[in-house]
């Protein structure tokens, strides 16, 4: 086992398409002083900062680090960056859980951001493939996950149809109506979502994630200065990450074995057996509707196949017995670095008691789960109201 | 069947990608007093009260909040110089030139700008601003030609 | 408080390496890693690696080198700077007590695009970007405050050289194996005044990769580690100018937190050797003051005296540094190889006898605002 550690305070910014009123350093230092805020820190009291953005081409900075990590107040200091594709909101806060896990540091402060309308994003999502293999017909994220939708439709007709990932989206984009920082706070109707226009087949515009200007931070501290500082701090309770090989073929995208594996080592870690009843909310980085489902399988919540009934079933709602993602999830955000930051933002949110208008009632454990790459990353992280 | 070596062991490709970068507003300010103005304003930290130019909304010195821009220089000292013989592309200048942190009266930091490859350009030689005609400025750091020997003939742009 | 060792290591010799890819280099030197320590990758936990994606030329770089690091179906993290940086990360991973073991990877290939425009990059798109200001021109700013500050000679960077060169010469991993002369280094091309072609680092190609074990795995095996002392890293201020650019903060900084931790006191004394990161010659001078082997301005003193060569009181890149071989992003994780290849007890020729303490040093960001440091003994 290891030490306990806490999320003591978290920070977002409002998701937008554009931030036109400050650059990115700034951005990434309004979310981690109102992490330090809710924490009731001030910067001297943080010991170390570790930050995690996307690919740099996004903003075009090399190293953004050395350019952003000053704008946090706590240069000179420890700084790491780390850059896991869009695990690396997770990976952020899981490296700042090691940073305390391993008793090398005290408090830290853990923020990730992107700031998408800087730059070209599609651009940037197609320079991921291999220039030699792929990036000649590469067509970025949607291409990628229609593949995946329709392998996960496919295996399971007739008991997963289109109409339910257009249910994921009605329901996140309803629930973002309570969640202030969200970007697209509209309602929508299954039909609404059916007739919108095509993107990469099965997916339809209002089945697709935005793209947004935004950060997250968290403040992770040791026992001892949770204890003194936080009321009800959301203890790391279970943590895995898992990758897998890129190679399309290999990788089951419908039912991803990094997300299986992933799962695993943090409901071990938790002392979790059966998720769906133990777990009391879940964030799932769902950026393509259908994906909601198929992590939703793959993490245990529901059984394989079964996603179609879960969300028919409104066990996932907001007033459901297993509320998913109560956010708004990546559907209605998303800062891409960041997203996987805000679903465990999110969940520790839940924990603590301080989800405001979308806080579910008795939630003693919460995960966040991420992906990234060619379907080929996961995390998972498990926050507990107790030890 | 012994294998060749591949005749094509490399494959050229080109990044070129287009940027929009919000500027926020103290950087804005800054560019626009350069361009409007043909001034350089600092930030002074309400904290520990360093003037830093360039400014930034947050102090690097203590971390603390800067909104208040002051005018400093025009006039400033040359803190460090370095050389550049070859062009470039992108180079600010035309080679030879010379790259200069410039501490403009008033700051506590220091400025990186160019001059041109002149004797005149020493660590504690004090230089001033050169801007481009007005409406060649577009508000940007580049507003600034470079920096002279305080008291050299302009050469003219 | 869990005892953490570096219990192997390998590189690749450095150099133009036309006819390997990333994932060849890397998949080379994890095997050679292994090996080294009789270990399989299956008896790897985690695997945290250290990658550019401008570098590659390609988003999220560990999309297509996971496999090659044999991190398929396991627990692994992408370090976006040095590989020393990862190195500390994995040591936090043990030490936390969830892993046993870990595997650290870091690579780079310069020689696929300009280095001059990776730096370049590293700019903000305000102030610095259109200045074109790259590493060279920063470091050339920062040598010449430096060298003006403290009364520093012209030839001081260039007699580092010297001395770096010719411990290069003796080093099998090395890009740049032959000596140089003072006059050849005074008279090599200027590059950003007063920086010339011979006191900066080679264009490199290359990978390292580094594995760690905490003390029961580590003490079970057949081949001594050299077990963590103590770490630190740092981040100064990003505007140049809004930096003591004459001195090298970041550094002091997390050589004092190593230093803490490893209970050193009076490192020129305490430590056998040092592998530092120099990609321009005049920067190791600043180290020595910066990490506390000399006084502030005795660096140029302290290199003379013979100290910091072969033989010395407090050697300092016997490897050859990175002015002989400088794999960017690797570059941090080597001077951790070469400093453990140093120290552990391995009964093999690159131990010197009589060292049991050396400290590696990785640095980044333009002009060194950044460092990183790790203490490791035999």
């Amino acid at each position: 086992m290891t030490r306990p550690v806490a999320v003591i305070g978290t920070g977002q910014t409002k998701y937008v398409s554009r931030r036109d009123d400050k650059n990115v350093p700034e951005i990434v230092r309004e979310a981690g002083l109102r992490a330090l805020a809710d924490a009731g820190l001030k910067p001297s009291d943080v010991d170390a900062v570790v930050i995690g953005s996307a690919p740099e081409i996004f903003e075009g900075v090399n190293y953004p680090e050395d350019w952003i990590a000053p704008a946090l107040g706590m240069c000179p200091g420890p700084v790491m960056r780390v850059h896991t594709g869009g695990t690396v909101g997770a990976a952020t806060g899981i490296a700042g859980f090691y940073h305390v896990a391993s008793g090398a540091y005290d408090t830290v402060l853990a923020v990730a951001y992107q700031k998408l309308s800087d730059g070209v994003p599609q651009y940037g999502l197609s320079a991921c493939y291999d220039p030699l293999w792929d990036r000649d017909f590469a067509c970025g994220a949607p291409a990628l996950v229609g593949l995946q939708s329709r392998q996960y439709l496919d295996r399971h007709a007739p008991a997963v149809t289109e109409e339910h990932g257009a249910m994921v989206a009605v329901k996140n984009r309803r629930n973002a109506l309570l969640n202030p920082y969200a970007q697209i706070r509209r309602e929508i109707t299954v039909a609404d979502v059916m007739s919108s226009p095509p993107v990469a087949e099965p997916l339809k515009l209002l089945d697709c994630c935005p793209t947004s200007d935004g950060a997250a931070a968290m403040v992770i501290a040791s026992e001892q200065t949770a204890r003194k500082k936080c009321p009800r701090p959301a203890w790391f309770s279970g943590v895995g990450t898992c990758s897998e090989s890129p190679y399309v073929p290999h990788v089951d995208m419908a039912y991803p074995e990094s997300c299986v594996r992933a799962a695993q080592q943090a409901y071990q870690m938790a002392w979790i057996y059966e998720p769906a009843r133990e777990l009391d909310v879940a964030e799932v980085y769902e950026a393509f509707s259908f994906q909601e489902l198929i992590w939703c399988e793959a993490l245990g919540l529901c059984r394989p196949g079964e996603g179609g009934k879960l969300i028919e079933s409104g066990r996932s709602d907001l007033d459901g017995a297993l509320p998913v993602n109560t956010s708004g999830g990546v559907l209605s955000s998303n800062p891409i670095g960041a997203s996987a930051m805000i679903r465990q933002v999110e969940a520790a949110m839940q924990v603590m008691g301080r989800a405001g208008e979308h806080q579910v009632d008795g939630v003693h454990r919460a995960l966040a789960h991420s992906w990234g790459g060619a379907i080929q990353f996961s995390t998972v992280t498990i926050f507990s109201d107790e030890i | 069947m012994a294998l060749k070596p591949p005749e094509l062991t490399y494959m050229e490709g080109e990044s070129r990608c287009d940027y929009n970068w919000t500027t926020g507003e103290v950087v804005g300010t800054f560019l626009a007093a350069l361009r409007d103005h043909g001034k350089m304003l600092a930030g002074v930290c309400e904290s520990c009260g360093q003037v830093a130019v360039p400014p930034t909304s947050y102090c690097e010195s203590c971390g603390s909040e800067v909104s208040d821009l002051r005018e400093v220089g025009p006039r400033g000292v040359v803190m460090s110089w370095a050389r550049v013989a070859d062009d470039f592309e992108g180079a600010p200048a035309e080679a030879p030139f010379r790259y200069v942190l410039v501490r403009p009266a008033g700051a506590d930091t220091e400025l990186l700008h160019v001059a041109p490859d002149d004797d005149g350009i020493r660590i504690g030689a004090t230089v001033r601003p050169e801007f481009r005609p007005r409406e060649q400025r577009g508000g940007a750091i580049t507003d600034i030609r470079w920096f002279v020997p305080d008291g050299a003939e302009s050469e003219g742009s | 408080m869990i005892d953490v060792g570096v219990v192997g290591w390998a590189q690749t010799q450095h150099g133009t390496l036309e006819r390997e890819t990333h994932q060849s280099l890397i998949y080379r030197v994890v095997n050679e890693a292994l090996s080294s320590c009789g270990m399989s990758i299956h008896d790897i936990d985690v695997v945290i690696d250290a990658g550019s994606d401008f570098l590659d030329g390609r988003g999220i770089s560990t999309c297509i080198t996971v496999d090659a690091m044999g991190a398929h179906f396991k627990e692994e993290s992408k370090i976006a700077g040095d590989g020393l940086l990862a190195a500390i990360y994995a040591y936090m991973r043990i030490a936390s007590g969830l892993f046993d073991t870990a595997l650290v990877v870091a690579y780079g290939k310069s020689s696929e695009s300009s280095p001059r425009v990776q730096s370049l990059l590293m700019t903000d798109p305000f102030y610095l970007r259109p200045m074109g200001l790259d590493a060279t021109a920063a470091a050339a700013l920062q040598a010449r405050a430096y060298m003006h500050h403290y009364g520093v000679s012209e030839e001081a960077p260039a007699r580092v050289a010297v001395k770096n060169r010719a411990a290069g010469a003796t080093n099998i991993n090395a890009q740049l194996s032959s000596e140089v002369t003072l006059d050849q280094v005074m008279e090599s091309r200027p590059l950003v005044s007063p920086i010339r072609e011979l006191e900066a680092a080679p264009v490199t190609d290359g990978a390292c990769a580094v594995v760690m074990a905490g003390e029961e795995v580590a003490k079970s095996l057949k081949v001594r580690p050299a077990w963590i002392a103590g770490s630190g890293h740092a981040m100064d201020a990003f505007s140049p100018g809004a930096r003591e650019i004459h001195k090298l903060r970041s550094a002091a900084l997390a050589a004092a937190a190593a230093y803490k931790q490893a209970g050193v006191t009076d490192p020129s004394a305490d430590l056998d050797l040092l592998e530092v990161t120099e990609s321009f010659a005049h920067q190791e001078l600043m180290l020595y003051e910066a990490l506390g082997l000399c006084e502030e301005g005795e660096g140029e003193k302290l290199l003379i005296s013979g100290a910091t060569a072969l033989g010395g009181r407090v050697p300092v890149n016997l490897s050859g540094g990175a002015l002989c071989a400088n794999p960017v992003v690797a570059t941090g994780l080597v001077r951790l190889a070469e400093a453990c290849a140093r120290v552990a007890d391995r009964g093999e020729g690159d131990r010197i006898d009589g060292m049991s303490k050396a400290m590696a040093h990785a640095a980044g960001g333009l002009a060194m605002q950044t460092a990183a440091c790790m203490i490791v003994q035999g």
